[in-house]
């Protein structure tokens, strides 16, 4: 059986330098699913890749048939995002030398962590595209490999010097921090200037509010109901799962953290929530229940994402949400 | 809290006893949870967050009942999971019922070395470490006792002439096990339950079909969960194998980390990375079983249960590769039993059936 290392990065490629095919990152193209990681890194591993001077190659914007090949290839009782992974993978299998597929399991020292989703997404990939190339490298902290290690380290084996890897990876993580901090100041300057509406924010993760499927058919509903629509994903992230930690100390989940956070950062400025939660999503049906429970000056409604995609039933629930939260807000 | 402190847990398998012997001898009052029925899972499914793994909503319903006798001091541990989160979420649905209790959440990051002190900090401050860590040592090997009696029936019970005997002795040694003070006593115990046990007349084949139970540690350790599948595949005349049983888990969290490496080297080339709590580890018992010339596995995980969820696209693979036969099945609120045991004979019927050559896949 072949043997591969347990834990750290994990790439064939060095096997296929002995096979004699040709390795290099220059003009490589690899594959990069438009779903999960993409979304919660924004587009760290891209414009990682990019620097590097290899071609990465998105897939398309989930559309309903990326929806029904994941679901077609994933276990049914994985989560939306999973299944919609799966698609995008599908879609780019065909056109690209490799895909890629990282872990990311814990980003910061101490207990907190990502949903062990993330820590199986590259298998699963793997293990649903067995003919596949996937690729990765492993983010976990508990085990002593951060981002920046990793990242550079895949860089190495993909090729390319350590000097270049580490220029790519600076470059790539001021890209996403800057694209951070612009989304935040643009929310926070929405705050500021859009007064006399009532204000919804639109909580869930990353991956669930940038997706066309999941996300994009509630932020366009919210937007056409004349209210101000906030995100949970731009609030400043630290602040957010400092806050978290004093009303829920166990809750471990960095992603949930960040959503809790954003509430709580909001309370006093928002009429209105709207939770996003994918079925049947780990660390969700917990997180709902607290804040459903835990947040009582707010309304909130939870909205379930399953792989149907009429948004008939949708659209009524987020109009008569925002007419609650208007009425609320008149009086 | 001016009432005296009445101290519970939820229930899982048979371990009870075990974990009772440690709160009474520490000298707390224990209420045990009456045995969970189907009362005690609709409580939970009630006043749960409607997809959570069917674990949290057993728990609940424990605690329900179990206040409802009386208990006021509520004990949950946490794990790899979404199972860290269960205590405070718990805790915060039961205030939200109305009772009054003080709730003690051992973190223990996994450990069994951390709960120890953290049992003697919020439990039992007026006993000292050495007395507490006494009683968990006698717990645990009460616990041992328990597992290898059970491992016996697993392995034996499919073969009784009379059906039913192994488990009537397992019922006289859990009702003596309740009074055991002492490690001799236990020794002793043990030592004539398995004397019984090996007294009981079997009518065994010569190559009898093995079966390798893996999954999720709850529902593979709390019969009720499962719909008593083990007992179902015995009754249909197949050796049970398991590796997960309490104290296993337990030694394993002491060494989490080599632990969980070598799990990753077992579960290799199916796994690269650690997948979560029992995955990686259902996923390398498999191919264990596989390698061992076990006749098929069966996958038992609560519905939706994120580690278990990642594993089975590993183990779909390696059934497929190797056409190695797995059931899986995925255990939810609502009763099944008939429908698991019409499952369960068809999938002995179905590796009878490959053992006899009839079929080739």
């Amino acid at each position: 059986m072949h043997f591969r290392p347990a834990l750290g990065v994990y790439s064939r490629l060095g096997t296929m330098g002995i096979l004699g095919r040709v390795v290099g990152v220059q003009g490589a193209r690899i594959g990069i699913p438009r779903s999960m990681f993409h979304h919660s890194e924004s587009t760290l591993a891209y414009a990682f890749l990019e620097a590097m001077g290899a071609s990465p190659v998105l897939s398309p914007p989930t559309n309903r048939r990326i929806l029904e090949r994941g679901v077609s290839l994933a276990t049914d009782e994985n989560c939306l995002p999973m299944k919609i992974h799966l698609g995008h993978v599908d879609a780019i299998a065909s056109s690209v030398d490799r895909v890629l597929v990282p872990r990311y399991a814990s980003q910061e020292a101490g207990h907190d962590d990502t949903c062990v989703k993330m820590w199986a997404a590259h298998d699963i990939t793997r293990n649903v595209f067995p003919d596949l190339d996937v690729v990765g490298y492993d983010v976990d902290t508990r085990f002593g490999s951060d981002e920046r290690g990793a990242m550079i380290r895949f860089g190495r084996e993909l090729g390319v010097s350590r000097a270049a890897a580490r220029r790519a990876w600076r470059t790539a993580d001021e890209r996403r921090t800057s694209e951070r901090r612009a989304a935040q100041a643009e929310q926070e300057k929405l705050l500021e200037t859009d007064t006399g509406r009532p204000r919804v924010l639109v909580v869930g993760h990353r991956y669930i509010l940038d997706d066309d499927l999941m996300g994009r058919p509630t932020l366009s509903c919210l937007g056409k109901q004349d209210v101000t629509v906030l995100r949970s994903d731009r609030v400043d992230i630290q602040r957010s799962r400092e806050l978290t930690k004093a009303l829920s100390p166990t809750m471990k989940w960095v992603y949930n953290q960040e959503q809790v956070g954003a509430i709580l950062a909001l309370r006093e400025r928002i009429d209105g929530i709207v939770m996003l939660v994918s079925f049947p999503c780990g660390p969700d049906s917990l997180c709902a229940e607290l804040v459903q429970r835990r947040i009582s000056e707010v309304p909130v409604c939870v909205i379930v994402l399953d792989e149907l995609t009429g948004t008939g039933g949708l659209h009524t629930r987020l109009e008569s949400f925002c007419d609650i939260v208007k009425m609320r807000y008149v009086a | 809290m001016s009432e005296p402190r009445r101290v519970t847990f939820p229930h899982m398998g048979d371990y009870w006893v075990a974990v009772k012997s440690i709160a009474e001898l520490t000298g707390c009052e224990v209420v045990v949870p009456p045995r969970i029925t189907r009362r005690t899972i609709e409580l939970g499914a009630l006043n749960s967050p409607e997809f959570v793994c069917v674990p949290f909503k057993y728990n609940l319903g424990n605690f329900i009942e179990a206040l409802d006798r009386g208990a006021n001091v509520l004990c949950q541990v946490g794990g790899g999971c979404r199972f860290s989160y269960y205590a405070e979420i718990q805790e915060t649905i039961l205030r939200d019922l109305g009772y009054d209790f003080e709730f003690v959440r051992f973190e223990g990051g996994g450990s069994i070395l951390e709960i120890v002190r953290e049992f003697r900090d919020k439990a039992a401050p007026h006993v000292s470490m050495a007395r507490v860590a006494a009683c968990f040592w006698h717990a645990f090997h009460m616990g041992e006792a328990i597992d290898a009696v059970q491992d016996f029936i697993r392995k034996n019970g499919g073969f009784e002439t009379a059906p039913g005997t192994m488990r009537d002795i397992e019922a006289r040694f859990l009702h003596e096990l309740e009074g055991a003070k002492t490690r001799r006593y236990v020794d002793d115990l043990l030592g004539d339950t398995l004397a019984l046990l090996r007294a009981v007349p079997l009518q065994r084949p010569e190559r009898p079909l093995r079966v390798q139970v893996v999954g999720e540690l709850y529902v593979v350790m709390e019969p009720f969960s499962n719909y008593r599948v083990e007992d179902e595949l015995a009754r249909n005349g197949v050796e049970v194998h398991r590796h997960l049983d309490l104290t296993t888990l337990i030694r394993n969290s002491i060494s989490y980390r080599s632990h969980v490496k070598e799990m990753q080297r077992h579960a290799a080339p199916y796994v690269t990375y650690h997948i979560g709590a029992e995955g990686t580890e259902s996923v390398a018992r498999t191919l264990d079983a596989l390698r061992g010339g076990f006749d098929g596995a069966v996958h038992l995980k609560p519905f939706g249960c994120m580690p278990e969820v990642n594993a089975m696209t590993a183990m779909q693979r390696i059934s497929r590769e190797h056409t190695f036969p797995i059931l899986f099945v995925s255990c939810d609120a609502q009763a099944a039993e008939t429908g698991l045991r019409t499952r369960v004979e068809a999938f002995v019927d179905m590796l009878r059936a490959r053992e006899a050559g009839l079929i080739n896949a």
